[in-house]
């Protein structure tokens, strides 16, 4: 069972190889290694789930004791992230693959798209699994440098911008880190978590936490918590839909998921609990209040994301086995919800041309399978009951108000205004772009947009794609040629950077997002299970003898 | 554990260096600032080492605990091959910049950019306003007060209908953004209209619109078109006081309904960009159709056109004269997109149309 353990980290490694030299030929043949690779992932992380719950799973990778070896575990924690995360990106992977985005890959020379897409996998999996700092910066930088590729593919002009920003504060982050490795290293001799685990309490007081905030700064620039987000609203956007969704869902968590593991395991006793909490109050408001400023779908979603984000730093700031499995809880719940609303994002781009939404609207007439598929993950997120968000929320204040501290208490409250204003800016979003009728100036079925986001996805090919007649000019009903929305229409697909609106989108698409509001609903059904696999969960983290001993035996 | 100084200091030094590069806008300056740092950070971790030992040697017996410690100097590897992968990618990021840009400056969010821009544009008028005040009450300070007033909104109008453009630009940010250059069309100041980012729209090919589809291809289809992206206000706001582009603004983007969060995209598209067009009925804004046209009386001797974008802000970057700006001729000039003359032995054939201003064609006349 322990060989396992390696696997998820190996199976796309060796899958990104076996896509590249298919290359751009053998689509078909990258498209089958792609989703059979993942689809093994997601076994192989459900029996590793189930496996770790009788003790975690631990592999020395050559048989090297630590410290000089790196130690793979699977505890409960990294089984269920595994697990959420790899159905996750199956399902955006089916969604990219029927958006056609790997085949129309005219501008660059060989199809990296599937490739990128599964060393992102592999890096998240190794930052899951890894069982020391060497080894978490290792998978970090696997995952940063295949989500430069993603987030920049097609190389357009304000891709290659936001692509820039994104770079060069992960670069800061990356750097960071690898002075806080040092600064360990130094100090104990060691970079393994087991081994710092015992010698951390040998240490100065100053030094252990001089050590624990440079972490929780490198984690937070990654998880995008308030004083160091400002990357994100900047640079998620503009990334083609199905890469933002992964990185939206997937990326952020892995920054929680290495605070959650880093604060439990190495510095117990939570000393900079009260600074967590402030940092996670801050999220929370400031993130919604900059999504109640947006108009465009993608920002508003990317500000949203920053303001949950404040959630599970609000659990992980508690630190008791409340607040912990509240936090992973919500982990759990937000990776699906996130990833879903940003392919529904995508989605309402096809059918609306845009997502800025002053100019979508009338679509919950229009295109009622998609305003379900926007509703329900909306619900979600915005804490409405039975779904997983109220569940989390719920998890999360009974946490709050039972820790009793003033701070926890105004965290409660502020975690009560941020749900209530997530549900104010669903709420425009839905009234905006499905509720109210369809504005003048919207683009009729049909019409060829020439749109940044959506790169190489001329879906003309796509015979599943049910377009709506060819491009005409859309007049209104005097016969008068009403110009579209400006910016949008043209009459020619020039660079091939096209996108047809279609009356319907490509089917795989839809599955796929139902696939991943499925999964979301899936929560609430198996809340009881969830609960209390969260609570095992933040039990074996606070007590951290069980991983410990499994690292360390001889 | 002993670690040596030298290499501390070093390494401290080559981090500061590298960070104040890092805080610079072009990113060639930032990628060394990365690699100086990581270098830094390279040593800081060699350092870690503590003091040398002799070699690992099996035969003659040498003690392990006193060789080298190698665990860091495999981290240390790491770390070089890591920001080895990611300076390359920084640099084919910056080219590629360079090469739709012909800068490789890393600009602002445009949502940033408005922030910052209508912060110092209320400064300014808070400013003006406070100096009117002061000054004489006569009608020429008067005057003088509300163009210099007008020019501030019109800026922020120019940079709020960037930001809608941003949004859902085509791919061919020079079109976009700039639209046509009023010098194209030098026919005076109705078909001056154009300059200045109000044209719109479709494609952001001067004239084209659904109905001249295919004739507004060449013009998006250069792949290396430059794309002046995020100077445009600074752009328009130089030819503002020549032509009457930032009224063309100013009478389309008034009547946007106010949306929440303050943000009100110029919607753009179904307002009237042609120079002298009458707006269609049917789009949103139909007050428009009878507007009357405001004219900002142009600068003369005494009153100086303020200038919007000084020099060091970064919207100046688009002065600096970029390849695009010194085409080479084409060798393969083809045809003439429009007006469509046909390929007589007396009409000369006009050259493709490149991205220089003399080159760009006129549009056709129904939509003077």
């Amino acid at each position: 069972m322990n060989a396992l353990v390696p696997l998820p980290v190996l199976l796309p490694l060796f899958a990104t190889g076996l896509s590249l030299a298919a290359g751009i030929r053998l689509k078909r043949f990258q498209r089958f290694i792609s989703v059979a690779v993942l689809t093994a992932v997601v076994v192989i992380s459900v029996v590793l789930m189930i496996a770790a719950d009788d003790g975690p799973l631990s592999v020395h990778l050559g048989d090297f004791a630590p410290p000089l070896g790196i130690t793979l575990v699977a505890d409960r924690l990294s089984g269920l992230m595994l697990t959420v995360s790899s159905l996750v990106t199956l399902c955006v992977l089916v969604y990219s693959l029927g958006q056609g985005m790997a085949d129309k890959d005219d501008e660059t020379p060989l199809a990296v798209f599937h490739p990128a897409y599964l060393i992102l996998v592999a890096g998240i999996a190794c930052t899951f699994l890894a069982g020391d700092l060497m080894n978490l910066f290792v998978g970090f930088e696997i995952m940063l440098v295949s989500s430069f590729v993603l987030l920049t593919l097609g190389g357009t002009g304000p891709r290659i911008r936001a692509g820039s920003t994104y770079v060069i504060i992960s670069l800061l982050s990356s750097m960071i880190f690898l002075v806080a490795i040092a600064i360990t290293y130094a100090a104990t001799g060691t970079v393994n978590f087991a081994q710092l685990a015992e010698r951390f309490d040998d240490l100065s007081l100053g030094v252990t936490t001089l050590i624990q905030a440079m972490l929780l700064t490198v984690f937070g620039i990654k998880a995008a918590v308030f004083p160091v987000a400002a990357w994100l609203p900047d640079s998620y956007p503009t990334a083609p839909a199905p890469v933002t969704a992964v990185f939206a869902g997937l990326l952020t968590k892995v920054g929680v998921y290495c605070m959650l593991r880093t604060e439990t395991l190495l510095f117990p006793g939570n000393r900079l609990g009260n600074l967590l909490l402030v940092v996670a109050l801050a999220s929370m408001i400031i993130g919604i209040l900059g999504a109640v400023a947006q108009t465009d779908l993608k920002r508003l979603l990317s500000f949203t994301l920053i303001s949950h984000i404040g959630y599970m730093v609000f659990g992980i700031g508690l630190a008791d086995r409340e607040g912990i499995a509240g936090a992973i809880v919500y982990v759990v719940h937000h990776i699906t919800v996130q990833t879903t609303l940003f392919l529904v994002a995508g989605l309402i781009e096809r059918r609306g041309g845009t997502t800025e939404l002053t100019r979508l609207g009338g679509m919950a007439r229009s295109a009622p399978l998609l305003s379900l598929l926007f509703f329900v993950p909306a619900m979600n997120i915005a804490g409405i009951p039975p779904f997983s968000g109220f569940i989390g929320k719920l998890a999360l204040m009974r946490a709050g108000v039972d820790n009793g501290s003033v701070l926890a208490w105004v965290l409660v409250g502020g975690s009560t205004l941020t749900s209530l204003l997530t549900l104010y800016v669903i709420v425009k979003v839905w009234n905006l772009a499905f509720w109210r009728s369809e504005p003048p100036g919207q683009a009729a079925e049909g019409t060829v947009m020439e749109s940044q986001e959506d790169d190489a996805d001329a879906d003309d090919a796509d015979d599943e794609a049910d377009v709506g007649g060819p491009a005409v000019t859309p007049q209104d009903d005097q016969g008068i040629p009403v110009r579209p929305g400006g910016g949008q229409v043209v009459a020619t697909s020039i660079t091939g950077k096209a996108v047809t609106t279609t009356k319907r989108p490509p089917r795989t698409m839809l599955a796929a997002t139902a696939a991943t509001v499925v999964l979301g609903l899936s929560y609430t059904v198996l809340a009881g299970p969830l609960a209390a696999y969260t609570d095992r969960s933040a039990q074996e983290l606070l007590t951290r003898t069980p991983y410990i001993e499994e690292v360390l035996r001889p | 554990m002993t670690i040596s100084l030298a290499l501390l200091v070093t390494a401290t030094v080559l981090i500061a260096v590298g960070g104040v590069l890092l805080l610079t806008r072009p990113l060639t300056r930032i990628l060394l600032g990365a690699v100086i740092t990581s270098n830094g950070i390279n040593l800081l971790l060699l350092a870690v080492t503590g003091l040398s030992g002799p070699a690992p040697l099996l035969y003659p017996g040498v003690d392990p605990a006193s060789v080298t410690d190698p665990l860091p100097q495999a981290i240390t590897l790491t770390a070089i091959v890591i920001t080895l992968a990611t300076t390359a990618f920084i640099l084919a990021m910056a080219y590629r910049s360079y090469q739709l840009t012909g800068t490789d400056e890393v600009h602002d969010d445009i949502e940033d950019r408005r922030v910052a821009l209508r912060s110092e544009v209320y400064d300014r008028r808070s400013e003006l306003r406070s100096r009117y005040r002061e000054a004489d009450r006569d009608p020429e300070v008067r005057r003088r007060y509300r163009a210099e007033r007008r020019q501030l909104s019109a800026r922020l109008r120019a940079d709020r209908a960037l930001q809608a453009r941003g949004r859902d630009a085509s791919g061919d940010l020079w079109n976009d953004i700039l639209g046509a250059d009023p010098a194209d069309y030098p026919q005076g100041p109705e078909s001056g209209e154009e300059g200045g980012p109000e044209t719109p729209g479709p494609g952001g090919n001067g004239p084209s619109g659904p109905d001249t589809g295919p004739s507004g291809a060449p013009d998006t289809s250069a792949p290396d078109e430059p794309a002046a992206a995020p100077a445009e206000p600074g752009a328009t706001g130089q030819e503002a006081p020549e032509s009457t582009g930032p009224q063309a603004t100013d009478t389309t983007t008034r009547p946007e309904p106010p949306t929440p969060g303050g943000q009100a995209p110029g919607s753009g598209g179904a307002t009237p960009s042609r120079p002298g067009e009458t707006p269609v009925p049917g789009d949103d804004s139909g007050a428009t159709a009878t507007r009357p046209r405001r004219v900002v009386p142009p600068p003369d001797a005494q009153h100086p056109p303020e200038d919007p974008v000084p020099d060091g802000h970064p919207e100046a970057v688009r002065r600096r004269p970029r390849p695009q700006d010194h085409p080479a001729p084409d060798p393969h000039p083809g045809p003439a997109p429009y007006p469509s003359t046909p390929p007589g032995p007396e009409s000369a054939r006009k050259p493709y149309p490149r991205p220089g201003r003399a080159d760009r064609p006129q549009p056709p006349g129904d939509l003077r």
